[in-house]
């Protein structure tokens, strides 16, 4: 490993204080890193810390653990793209600056700022600069996701007028200079890795065309990679379904509530379990549906929080993993983690989920936003034989091998910035 | 001092003032019989005649002949030029210094030193009838030969210190200044000004205005600002129903270095009622300074003239007086602009970023600072935002960046010099974020000609405040794309809609004097 780059990398936030996606996939790739040998450097931004730091004083950069270390972000701007306080910029940059790597692999531009990166840029010639992108904020002001505002309708491309329908506050000018300016910084990494192809043709679309792009998938981690596959000795019920995640508005949790009725009336054997939500969040979020809940009886159940260590078990607990998203999703965990579990999907036709789940080998698709489709689907999955079907056939997910090598050829294969 | 021959033929001398080693000016009144002729001469004795080389006349309401019917009274202004033997060069010096009025064999005459002719003729114009002090302001400005009247007693407005002085200074537009309902003065770049005097009663066809307008100019190092009284290339005063309006425009050799402009007023809006009025006119763009002349106001009495035959009638004389003036010049400009060779975004040294309004391009200017870095020596940054991006150049201290008046300053600094790189920020970010590079996005410098024609048509046919109005338009000309009016209208809410119209049209004829192709696309009948 002694010729292997040695990576700083930095988290828009870390595990210990948010589990979403990115950061999980940020420390996942961090401990990887570690466990193969190489000594990697996690930078992650800290809300705890920002919010500290509102109150107390506090030093920017802190140690987390060994290699870790945490910084606050409460002198960048309100939509967490820049800097507004330049000494805190400048005491950031300062300190990754004169971290010992090669490379510098940033998760995320968001609670990073395009002001630190160009500077960090400048302060380190020598270095290499990857990013992985999870989602789409600079091609989207609407936290990234290319949902219309008004409705819950599909975006498929950014364009100024298009953008002014949505957040008619806005200006055109101010759209351009959003772009231009994160078009110019994105534009100067050697890599931007892409955890699909589908948000890799989108960033292209948009503009981003100079950098190496390169399509790795998120890597699972050590932990989910050791269990067995399939995880279970015993197939789970056919009929039996889950939904994982936070029931947020573009989740689809209300697609698949609503597909449920449909579903028990061709097959009263089916059930759903919710994990990640107790019954109240669900109500409090979408209120209409608590007589389609009460109504359900005894085939919903509601699981609230898990941990995300224990998600590919979890996943292992059910005949099928329902993705309902209602927006394009990047590369979901979630697809990911039923993969690894052997557990196969069904899955909104749409973005990476689509792109994740090959229909007819990993799972299948319904018409996205759909709870007709959903329900047809359901109903054909809990056949018998069905679900065997598809538990044979459902891929794995990458190896670290293979996600190592795979970075340290996206490292390499970058030209100049 | 007072010399008659008898009850229609009197002289009274005011005061004569040295204005040169070899020039003086005599300022008195004529009293002369009704409708014989008369003549006025000066002569230094044996030395010679004294040629009058300046004279002018004005009322003297003040002072009445006994029987009106058979004598008028006229004061006058003469400025005379002593004779070349250096022992009579200043009138003091002089053995001999008589004034002579003739009338048919009838000769009057007076010693121009006599000790009874008053020494203190700042005093005096404070003192005598206003007429005599306006006069004589009008006819130094238009006089060089009284031009050290303006400069004397070491005062701000040298001799006219102490009569200003009792004139109340209104500022841009006050409402009941008696006898008015309303008085507005504005003034535009180009040195013209817009007298509009809103009356509480009709005006009658033979009112007049008469105007005499003193420029500030920037004193040396900072100091006191100069104060003169500047000529006039026209003056035009029409009266409207309840209206006295003026249009004037200074002559354009005054305006380098002018700051701005006073205007004093002689109005006489109903019989023998006149009055005096000292305004400093607001700065304004074209638009609203055209559409003054079309304004009624809010206390008059009678019906608003906004819009009428008559103010529309002043509103086309004064455009084709502009249009007269400015054309030709402009279109000059732009033949000249046209022929010039084209220079290389290599040879802008001075980067000009225009419409810097919005905060965020702070943060644009942070990620591209160092390829704007590598492109000029210089950065000027014009709009609301433009502070916030100069400290980001300020940060990096590579090279400086200058905002506001500076930024204006550096323009015009720049006109004088080839190739000055203007960038409109909104159009920059939106090429950069189409994927353009630095130098597509930056785009071409303007040459020492366009900047020319910048500043010229600015001061003619400026529609925005500031400079950078301008600018963004000079630049939509020479783009010349499809679906871009060369001249949009100008966004300002005038009188009606005819006004606007007339205000409109005028200006795009001189935003594309000189250039043909602009104007025939000015001039495309509409579709449909």
């Amino acid at each position: 490993m002694a010729d292997a780059p040695r990576i700083c990398i930095v988290s828009h936030s870390h595990p210990d204080f948010s589990k979403g996606g990115g950061e999980m996939a940020a420390h996942r790739q961090f401990t990887a890193l570690r466990h193969a040998g190489r000594r990697p450097i996690l930078v992650a931004a800290s809300d705890v810390g920002t919010r500290y730091a509102a109150l107390r004083p506090i030093e920017p950069v802190m140690r987390q653990a060994e290699d870790e270390y945490i910084y606050t972000f409460a002198g960048m701007a309100d939509d967490r793209l820049a800097w507004e306080d330049p000494h805190q910029r400048r005491v950031l940059v300062d300190f990754l600056a004169s971290l010992p790597v090669d490379v510098f692999h940033l998760h995320h531009y968001w609670r990073v700022g395009t002001d630190l990166i160009v500077d960090l840029m400048a302060a380190r010639p020598d270095a290499r600069f990857a990013i992985t992108m999870h989602e789409m904020l600079a091609i989207c002001l609407h936290y990234g996701q290319m949902v219309r505002t008004q409705s819950r309708e599909l975006c498929r491309a950014e364009s100024p007028m298009r953008c002014l329908t949505c957040f008619p506050d806005q200006t055109l000018e101010r759209f351009a200079i959003r772009k231009a300016t994160l078009l110019s910084t994105l534009s100067r990494f050697h890599a931007v890795i892409h955890p699909s192809a589908f948000i890799r043709d989108r960033y292209l679309a948009w503009g981003l065309t100079r950098p190496h792009a390169a399509v790795i998938e998120n890597y699972l981690g050590d932990e989910a990679l050791a269990l067995p596959r399939p995880i279970s000795p015993v197939p789970a019920d056919a009929a039996s379904f889950g939904f994982f995640g936070s029931p947020t508005l573009f989740k689809g949790l209300d697609v698949l509530l609503r597909a449920l009725p449909l579903a028990l009336r061709a097959n009263p054997a089916i059930t759903l379990t919710v994990f990640g939500a107790e019954r109240e969040e669900v109500v409090k979020l979408f209120p209409g549906l608590d007589p389609v809940i009460t109504d359900a009886g005894r085939a919903l159940a509601f699981a609230g929080r898990y941990d995300p260590a224990d998600a590919v078990a979890l996943m292992g607990s059910v005949g099928w993993a329902i993705m309902p998203s209602i927006w394009w999703e990047n590369s979901p965990v979630v697809i990911q983690e039923a993969r690894r579990a052997g557990t196969p999907l069904i899955v909104a036709d749409i973005g990476g989920m689509a792109e994740k789940v090959a229909e007819g080998i990993d799972g299948m698709h319904f018409k996205r936003a759909s709870p007709v489709d959903l329900a047809r689907a359901m109903v054909e999955a809990a056949t018998p034989g069905t679900r065997d079907r598809y538990a044979a056939s459902v891929r794995d997910v990458i190896t670290r091998d293979e996600f190592l090598a795979a970075l340290d050829d996206a490292y390499a294969a970058g030209g100049a910035a | 001092m007072i010399i008659a021959a008898d009850e229609s033929l009197q002289v009274g001398i005011d005061a004569v003032i040295p204005l040169s080693p070899r020039h003086a000016v005599a300022l008195g009144w004529a009293m002369t019989p009704r409708g014989e002729g008369t003549e006025l001469s000066i002569a230094a004795g044996r030395a010679g005649d004294c040629p009058i080389e300046h004279s002018s006349f004005h009322a003297r309401p003040a002072i009445q002949p006994a029987d009106p019917r058979h004598a008028v009274v006229n004061g006058f202004i003469l400025v005379f030029a002593m004779p070349e033997d250096p022992a009579d060069a200043m009138p003091e010096d002089a053995a001999e210094l008589v004034f002579t009025l003739q009338a048919g064999d009838r000769v009057v005459r007076a010693d121009l030193r006599d000790p009874r002719i008053p020494r203190d003729p700042a005093r005096l114009l404070a003192e005598t009838d206003w007429q005599v002090a306006f006069g004589l302001l009008k006819d130094t400005a238009a006089s060089p030969l009284l031009a050290p009247l303006a400069a004397q007693a070491d005062r701000a407005y040298g001799l006219f210190g102490d009569w200003l002085a009792r004139l109340p200074l209104l500022r841009g537009r006050q409402e009941k200044v008696a006898p008015l309902a309303e008085a507005e003065a504005l003034s535009a770049p180009s040195g013209e000004v817009v007298v509009v005097l809103r009356a509480t009663h009709p005006v009658p066809p033979d009112a007049t205005l008469e105007s005499a307008l003193i420029g500030y100019y920037a004193g040396p190092d900072g100091g006191m600002p100069a104060l003169l009284p500047v000529p006039l290339a026209e003056w035009h005063a029409a009266p409207l129903p309840t209206i006295m309006a003026g249009y004037g425009r200074i002559d354009a050799r005054w305006l380098d270095g002018l700051q701005g402009l006073e205007v004093v007023l002689q109005a006489r809006l109903r019989g023998e009622e006149a009055f005096c009025l000292r305004i400093q006119p607001r700065p304004a763009a074209v638009p609203p300074l055209l559409d003054a002349l079309c304004r009624g106001n809010r206390l008059a009495a009678m019906p608003l003239d906004a819009g009428s035959g008559p103010a529309i009638a002043l509103l086309r004389a004064v455009i084709a007086r502009r249009e007269a003036a400015f054309a030709p010049g402009l279109e000059a400009l732009a033949a000249k602009a046209a022929t010039s060779p084209a220079s290389t975004p290599a040879s802008a040294r001075i980067i000009l970023m225009l419409g810097t309004d919005d905060p965020s391009a702070a943060r644009l200017f942070h990620v591209v600072a160092p390829e704007i870095e590598r492109r000029c020596d210089r950065l000027l940054l014009m709009g609301d935002a433009a502070d916030a991006v100069a400290q980001v150049f300020a940060r990096r201290g590579r090279i400086p960046a200058v905002t506001g008046p500076a930024a204006v300053q550096g323009l015009r600094d720049a006109a004088g010099e080839d190739g000055i790189l203007v960038v409109d920020v909104a159009r920059y970010a939106a090429a950069l974020a189409a994927g353009a590079g630095q130098d597509d996005a930056l785009g071409q410098p303007l040459r020492r000609a366009d900047l020319a024609r910048l500043l010229g048509l600015h001061a003619a046919a400026g529609c925005g405040a500031g400079l950078p109005d301008s600018l963004a338009r000079l630049l939509r000309l020479m783009r010349a794309e499809p679906g871009e009016l060369p001249f949009p209208p100008a966004p300002y809410a005038m009188a009606t809609t005819e006004v606007a119209d007339l205000v409109n049209d005028h200006l795009a004829r001189l935003w594309t004097a000189g250039d043909p192709a602009a104007r025939a696309r000015m001039e495309a009948p509409p579709h449909g």
